[in-house]
């Protein structure tokens, strides 16, 4: 795959996923979730589930994140 | 001087960019999420990205600069391989940083219990630290991230 390409897939599903950002809050809290393509396709509890399903995708077409609607206070 | 625009997002506040990870000598890549963040000095990537990518943590070095945040001392290891992080740029020009001074990785803690290490690795996010940031002007809004670079133009051979 080019990396122009890369870049492109990666910046939509980003876009999508700031945009639906609270949505998932409510539906997927304290859930790992998978997006390809704009959807998602799993959602997950735990790491190593998560980490399991994402081995069938090429990560460069797949973003893994964590949702959490309870707001935290951070620190870097 | 041509100046180079890199446009990230702003999510749930935090500004963030896109930046393409290069392990060469590994032939691994992914495209990572990075938190523009000017309070840190060094990047890292976290153990959640490591494993996506198919690195064994447990196999890498331990890192030599003791690591400490808000939370206090936390555990990092280091990738002993040249890292290259591609930017592109809003008109589609790339901008390669090369990285052999050993990229941190960030461990959760091992005495964390195992809801405490999801949270851990589900909210600590990949940061770009000041060693990346100073080649960068930055500018954060509500919704975007950018930032500018500023190169001589190169002279075209006749």
């Amino acid at each position: 795959m080019e990396k122009q390409q890369i870049f492109d897939i990666w910046k939509e599903n980003t876009e999508w996923f700031r945009k639906n950002y609270e949505r998932f809050k409510r539906k997927y809290d304290n859930k790992w979730i998978l997006i390809r393509n704009k959807k998602i396709v799993a959602a997950e509890s735990n790491l190593s589930r998560i980490m399991e399903i994402a081995k069938r995708y090429n990560p460069n077409e797949i973003m893994v994140e964590y949702v959490q609607s309870k707001k935290i206070a951070m620190f870097f | 001087m041509i100046t180079l625009r890199f446009r990230g997002f702003t999510i749930g506040k935090r500004p963030i960019i896109q930046v393409f990870f290069e392990i060469p000598a590994l032939k691994i890549s992914k495209m990572i999420n990075f938190l523009v963040d000017t309070g840190s000095i060094f990047s890292a990537i976290t153990e959640k990205e490591a494993m996506l990518m198919g690195i064994d943590c447990s196999m890498l070095p331990d890192s030599k600069v003791e690591t400490i945040g808000f939370g206090g001392f936390f555990k990092t290891k280091i990738i002993n391989k040249p890292v290259i992080l591609t930017f592109r740029s809003e008109k589609g020009e790339e901008y390669k940083i090369r990285y052999s001074s050993g990229f941190i990785v960030i461990l959760a803690p091992p005495n964390l219990s195992s809801e405490d290490r999801e949270r851990f690795l589900g909210l600590t996010p990949n940061v770009l630290g000041m060693d990346v940031l100073t080649k960068f002007k930055i500018h954060i809004d509500k919704h975007t991230t950018v930032l500018e670079l500023a190169q001589k133009k190169r002279k075209r051979k006749v």
